[in-house]
């Protein structure tokens, strides 16, 4: 069962991504702010984070930044930032897909699962194993 | 017509591209010819060679004659549809696809990804989100199982991302695009055996049978990456099955 970090502070919305994620055979993880999220990311080696870029404590590029400089856990950034800029900062951070809010929810899915399943060896025809 | 939001200074990113690095190549199936240009611009002024194909057939031989990189793909081409194309390229290939359209509906979107796509951009487009999307894509397509892409046989260390191969002494690898290809492909399968049959699939494409040409590739592989070609220790053959790549055997 993947494992995919929530980094969300408006609970109204980490509850919709928990109840997205469960009902799709993933078990959830969550955090409220960046400094959580980095222990999260750390200590429940998850598959899969998403990451709301307004976070409370600490910037989300900050938190796409540590994540990245230690692993290459897809990262999908679900923001209500819309900029190109801002986009190109997540991508620039190590981001590896992008998402603004308002969104929906089965394209959410859908790219989600693109990640989970991007470099997956197992997927590939012809291996021996 | 969709144009892209588009200014010439945007073409040109901050990455540098280095002289040694063995270029990506993208293939683009679009038939516009306006944005066909911006394309083209687009990626060779960022260090990638282009090829272009305004037709689902002219591009799916493309695909198989050129072994892309990374594959963008307009979904309204004049003999097919581009839902087809993916459909076609996913039977045989990994490579990451960007679907790049018009089509706005969910429904469309989500179609394509259900159907292999790895990203959906819509027209009218960011120049630099899409490439910004497209390195994304291919940075998490090489790294793979690999701690960030880098490739550590013996003394030569090989940044799959950036195809840069160098000695710890600083000396420059050259490997061709094909080396860098079938090493990228043994790298994906960890330690374990990958058949003659699934390399040249995965490397030339679904109609190439002939493993002569693999042998001659890995011989020369072997030539610039082992201590001692005849008696190699990253790039192992298993006789009548395939090869395997031992990464962290230390040489």
């Amino acid at each position: 069962m993947p494992i995919v970090l929530i980094v969300e502070d408006d609970q109204g919305i980490a509850d919709v991504l928990r109840i997205l994620a469960e009902a799709n055979g993933m078990r959830v993880v969550a955090a409220n702010t960046c400094d959580l999220a980095i222990r999260e990311a750390a200590s429940q080696r998850p598959d899969l984070a998403i990451v709301d870029l307004g976070l409370p404590d600490r910037d989300g590029i900050h938190l796409i930044q540590s994540i990245r400089s230690r692993s290459h856990l897809p990262i999908l950034v679900l923001s209500a930032r819309t900029l190109e800029s801002q986009k190109l900062a997540a991508f620039k951070a190590g981001a590896d897909d992008y998402i603004a809010k308002p969104f929906s929810a089965p394209e959410l899915l859908a790219r989600m699962h693109a990640l989970l399943h991007r470099g997956a060896p197992d997927n590939l025809p012809g291996g021996v194993g | 017509m969709v144009r892209p939001t588009i200014f010439p200074a945007a073409l040109a990113s901050a990455y540098t591209v280095s002289m040694t690095e063995a270029m990506h190549l993208v293939l683009i199936f679009e038939d516009d010819q306006a944005i066909q240009n911006i394309l083209r611009m687009l990626f060779e002024a960022n260090g990638f060679r282009v090829v272009i194909a305004d037709t689902a057939a002219r591009g799916e031989n493309d695909a198989r004659q050129h072994r892309p990189d990374v594959v963008v793909v307009d979904l309204g081409l004049p003999d097919r549809d581009g839902l087809n194309v993916i459909i076609a390229i996913r039977a045989w290939s990994p490579v990451p696809i960007i679907v790049l359209s018009a089509r706005t509906a969910e429904a469309q979107r989500l179609a394509a990804f259900e159907n292999g796509a790895d990203d959906y951009v819509m027209k009218p487009f960011s120049a630099p989100e899409l490439l910004a999307r497209v390195r994304a894509i291919m940075r998490r397509h090489v790294r793979g199982e690999l701690p960030m892409g880098v490739l550590e046989l013996g003394d030569v260390s090989i940044d799959l991302g950036k195809r840069v191969a160098r000695r710890r002494d600083g000396r420059d690898v050259r490997l061709t695009p094909l080396e860098h290809r079938i090493l990228e492909t043994l790298a994906r399968y960890g330690d374990r055996i990958v058949t003659h049959a699934a390399l040249i699939k995965e490397v030339w494409g679904p109609h190439r049978h002939d493993s002569r040409a693999l042998r001659v590739y890995i011989g020369s592989l072997r030539k610039k990456l082992e201590v001692d070609p005849s008696r190699p220790r990253h790039i192992l053959t298993e006789l009548g099955v395939g090869y395997r790549l031992v990464i962290d055997a230390e040489a």
